[in-house]
């Protein structure tokens, strides 16, 4: 037996997130509806099994090792703002944005001034760095143009994504 | 929008310690029960349960009572499992499995209630291994965690609409998956 009913009203109405006209709507269509009514009970049983897992324990060691993680980040950063910003920029970061800064002024300096005013050897080492940074570790993405570097000075990037890396600016900047 | 877990929040912000141990106890069990069935890696979703904390903890001077605090929590949570499982990828190229294949529903009621309590786990854990990544944490959210659509919403960055479509799709497919699996 077939119902063309739309089936994800039927999760919506098993998870309460119906409204009350379109629930005592429904509900009115079940008292009549077989189909529909056997949909409803599968719902529910994946639900019973979802009720039925184990939560995961965390190991015993758990909340020791967070905090002696947080009081080594303290410790390497300071107190208050110090503190936070320990957390944001590790060493690898820090090195990473560096690049990305620098690289960032020299591009800046590029398009404002005589094309020569930056040396070309501070561009190549930042560049440099940045590349072999991503290179070393699979966990740096690469910023490919000035809209991903924008999303470096986002104030919660740390708490979104990963910090990136710059890689041939050149290739994407304004020629 | 403010509940309890989000006034601790604003509490541990104004300096009281107690208050995040308060919300590192009540939300680290689900947090690593999500990371866990995201990542399917006990030990690296401690280590991802973790850096969630450390992320709140440090950015708490900058945290803002705009969502229920679960939504804050989950979407880090995610963020956090869907670059572990995108590093996985470029590691190992492991596919997450193609749905296509698994066949349709089986109209069959009650196959369920015939097999025991910790075989269905085992077979639920692994149908759930079979979602597409944001159909597992829409419907891990919703049917483990039990947040409601708009905090899904939240977690996942989309809208209530979206998340409508994936829970059902994942239902489909878990149904689809536990039907074949008993076949």
């Amino acid at each position: 037996m077939e119902c063309d009913r739309n089936r994800e009203e039927i999760g919506a109405f098993v998870d309460g997130e119906l409204e009350p006209a379109a629930r005592a709507e429904l509900e009115s269509h079940l008292e009549t509806c077989a189909a529909c009514r056997e949909l409803v009970a599968r719902e529910r049983r994946l639900g019973e099994m979802f009720a039925a897992l184990a939560p995961v324990t965390a190991s015993g060691d758990f909340e020791p090792r967070f905090w002696a993680r947080i009081a080594r980040e303290r410790e390497a950063g300071g107190a208050g703002l110090g503190a936070r910003l320990a957390g944001l920029f590790t060493l690898r970061r820090a090195l990473v944005l560096g690049a990305v800064t620098a690289v960032a002024l020299a591009l800046a300096l590029d398009l404002t001034r005589a094309p020569s005013a930056v040396p070309p050897a501070a561009t190549a080492t930042g560049t440099q760095t940045a590349t072999a940074t991503a290179k070393a570790d699979p966990d740096v993405r690469i910023v490919k143009n000035a809209k991903d570097f924008e999303l470096l000075q986002d104030p919660d990037m740390d708490a979104i994504t990963e910090v990136d890396v710059l890689e041939d600016w050149d290739d994407a900047s304004p020629s | 929008m403010r509940d309890d877990d989000a006034r601790l929040m604003l509490a541990f912000q104004a300096g009281d310690r107690r208050a995040f141990e308060t919300l590192f106890a009540r939300y680290t069990p689900r947090v690593l029960t999500f990371l866990t069935r995201m990542v399917r890696d006990r030990a690296r979703a401690e280590e991802l349960t973790q850096d969630v904390f450390v992320r709140i903890y440090n950015a708490a001077d900058r945290y803002e009572a705009r969502a229920r605090f679960s939504t804050y929590v989950f979407g880090i949570a995610h963020n956090l499992a869907l670059n572990e499982l995108a590093r996985a990828h470029r590691k190992h190229e492991q596919s997450q499995g193609d749905l296509a294949d698994l066949g349709a529903i089986d109209p069959a009621p009650g196959v369920e209630e015939q097999l025991d309590a910790s075989r269905m786990r085992v077979r639920l854990e692994r149908a759930l291994a079979t979602l597409p990544e944001r159909q597992r944490a829409a419907v891990l959210l919703r049917s483990e965690q039990g947040l409601d659509y708009e905090e899904i919403a939240g977690s996942l960055g989309t809208t209530v609409s979206s998340v409508k479509s994936l829970l059902h799709r994942a239902r489909e497919a878990l149904l689809a998956a536990l039907a074949k699996d008993e076949a």
